[in-house]
């Protein structure tokens, strides 16, 4: 009841918030708009929306298709108005430059169009069929937007004027990613089976790693590019490689080592507290010590360990957007061109993809989990 | 006076820390005489806008302001989402904070300008948001872990649910909620320093001036505070957590 009461006020705060800005030209402060004063078949269309809310937090059925609808209706509205604004720019003396930018009410839309469906997604009994739909209304959204639907937004308009860019920088921000977790991989699993060995060993690499974590990301850039520069300056076939000061080089070196503390620390968790039966079990059935690693050990904590890569990731994904601070390029150059800019738009274009990105990541990975579980595992968690 | 000297005594090597990097950020001829010999070839060593000790004071102001605020509305969220009438929300509140970490610290610092503008404000909300999703969570976890029999006999020594709550479910949920704040914190200084692109001061400042300028000097200099500070903290809260360790 209060859940969906608190659903029903971000609801209901949509309209009464300014959804879009309507901007002149690119720098200018645009004017907001609040639905009430577009024409009659869009606020009547909203004030259909705050009724069935009312509807919605008072009624005492919990009913999935209901939610599903709702969000459905709130997305559509959001698309009209957007694609009213769009046809009637003159009213705000904005034509052929003119540009729509997100306003804190569509914010809010966001928000409550996310609660319906979590809420919807967590009472019902038909999980599957539920994200099949939201997959269509995701597909839907991106194929008006793929259409050229919404050409003033500001967001696509800054899009457009880089679009080869954007491109080239969304791959090099995921290469950069990947590349920087994969060395952290082939250092850390080693080193973490190591910790979970020896004692003594242990204490160093956790203090050394934890060390590294502490610091922050753009002390931790700036602090690679006295040594690396140096070191490029001495030694001339290193710069023939492309290692210099700034640029790709001290970014994936900075990156690996943050990489480093999720994996280290989940591959040794996963092995060191395999309960001590089990191993005896193994070598009771004549496995050798290779063969309880192989057999016993590494499926048994493949899933911790994937944990800790996919920890790693997201948290790369981040730092590599700041890696654009020394010129490693990336998405990171849109989020730090726009502030430079003072063009909120700009900024966006940066920071949207690097949060899709990170959830894109964060699910893959956990699908890659449950796969990774041995089936043994998962029934046994089932029990 | 006897206690101090036998924590001095056990902490040699972290009080000598904490000394030396003091001196580092307020003396600035420190500063010159340990960059200068490093890069002959510059001109300016030293960031000329502002003192370094004027900008860790503007790094401490953020981090300490969005830290204790977040302190306080995480544990009160913490509180609400784990008491009966705000039951409903615990699942939502975990979701939601699961899903706001997978957000970048950057990305909710950038994000925060075209909301609100440039300056201290933004990076204060920023920092402010996402220093409360460790500190629920933890918080959450610790009541949540508290053993029902513990919550039973509270009650049965007749006890008010507040009473219960205050000295039976939070002294017991204190560690946990301690180590959400020093995941909030560390990650808070790291995120102020990149507050300096947003115009919101501290460290970061020299550190993005050097880079700018290409003046590898300006950047050493800050980034040397910046990690010091990080370290700094952590080892406070280490030495917090080691005293309530001893404690129980």
């Amino acid at each position: 009841m209060r859940f969906k009461f608190f659903t029903g006020l971000c609801a209901v705060c949509t309209f009464f918030l300014p959804l879009y800005t309507v901007k002149p030209n690119r720098i200018q402060t645009g004017s907001a708009v609040w639905v009430f004063e577009l024409p009659p078949g869009y606020w009547g269309a909203a004030l259909i929306l705050i009724f069935l809310t009312v509807f919605i937090v008072f009624s005492r059925r919990h009913t999935d298709i209901l939610f599903l609808l709702f969000s459905i209706a709130f997305i559509s509205l959001l698309l009209a108005v957007l694609h009213y604004l769009q046809g009637h720019l003159y009213i705000w003396d904005a034509e052929e430059y003119g540009r729509i930018s997100f306003a804190e009410g569509f914010w809010i839309a966001l928000l409550t169009i996310y609660l319906l469906l979590s809420w919807a997604y967590r009472n019902t009994r038909h999980k599957l069929l539920l994200s099949i739909a939201m997959l269509i209304i995701a597909a839907v959204v991106m194929l008006f937007v793929l259409l050229g639907s919404f050409e003033h937004s500001a967001i696509l308009l800054e899009y457009q004027n880089r679009s080869q860019k954007f491109l080239m920088e969304l791959l090099n921000h995921v290469n950069l990613s990947l590349a920087a977790v994969g060395m952290a991989t082939v250092i850390g699993i080693p080193a973490g089976i190591w910790a979970a060995r020896s004692q003594k060993y242990r204490i160093l690499v956790f203090k050394t790693v934890n060390g590294i974590q502490t610091i922050p990301s753009l002390a931790l850039f700036g602090l690679m590019i006295a040594p690396l520069a140096l070191l490029s300056r001495q030694f001339p076939v290193l710069r023939s490689l492309g290692i210099a000061g700034i640029g790709t080089a001290p970014a994936l070196i900075a990156l690996t080592l943050y990489s480093l503390l999720p994996i280290i620390r989940n591959t040794f968790t996963g092995i060191y507290y395999i309960e001590t039966q089990i191993i005896s079990a193994a070598h009771g059935m004549g496995m050798n010590r290779a063969q309880t690693f192989r057999y016993v050990e590494l499926p048994l904590s493949t899933p911790m360990i994937l944990t800790g890569i996919r920890m790693s990731l997201v948290q790369c994904i981040g730092n590599t957007a700041v890696a654009a601070l020394i010129g490693a390029g990336g998405l990171g150059t849109f989020i730090f061109q726009g502030l430079g800019q003072s063009v909120p738009d700009l900024i966006l274009l940066g920071v949207i993809p690097v949060i899709l990105l990170s959830i894109l990541f964060d699910r893959l990975f956990h699908l890659a989990e449950h796969w990774a579980t041995p089936r043994g595992v998962r029934l046994a968690w089932i029990d | 006076m006897h206690g101090l000297t036998k924590f001095l005594k056990q902490q040699k090597l972290g009080t000598l820390f904490v000394i030396v990097y003091l001196l580092y950020v307020t003396l600035p001829t420190l500063q010159y005489s340990i960059l200068a010999p490093l890069f002959p070839h510059l001109q300016d060593i030293l960031y000329p806008r502002a003192s370094l000790l004027r900008l860790f004071g503007e790094h401490l102001l953020l981090v300490l302001l969005s830290g204790i605020s977040a302190f306080v509305t995480g544990i009160f969220l913490g509180i609400s989402v784990t008491r009966p009438w705000g039951r409903e929300f615990l699942q939502s509140v975990q979701d939601l904070t699961a899903l706001l970490q997978t957000f970048p610290p950057v990305a909710v610092l950038t994000l925060a300008v075209p909301a609100v503008g440039f300056g201290f404000t933004p990076a204060y909300l920023a920092l402010f948001i996402y220093s409360i999703l460790p500190i629920v969570r933890n918080t959450i976890t610790g009541l949540l872990s508290v053993p029902q029999p513990l919550k039973e006999a509270a009650r049965g020594m007749g006890m008010t649910p507040l009473q219960v709550l205050i000295k039976a479910e939070l002294p017991q949920a204190f560690p946990a909620i301690l180590t959400g704040t020093r995941i909030s914190i560390i990650i808070n200084i790291g995120t102020a320093t990149i507050g300096g692109v947003i115009g919101a001061g501290g460290l970061g400042v020299a550190i993005v001036a050097g880079l700018v300028r290409d003046n590898t000097a300006f950047v050493l200099q800050g980034a040397i505070a910046a990690a010091g500070l990080a370290f700094l903290a952590d080892y406070l809260f280490e030495l917090w957590e080691q005293k309530m360790n001893r404690q129980e």
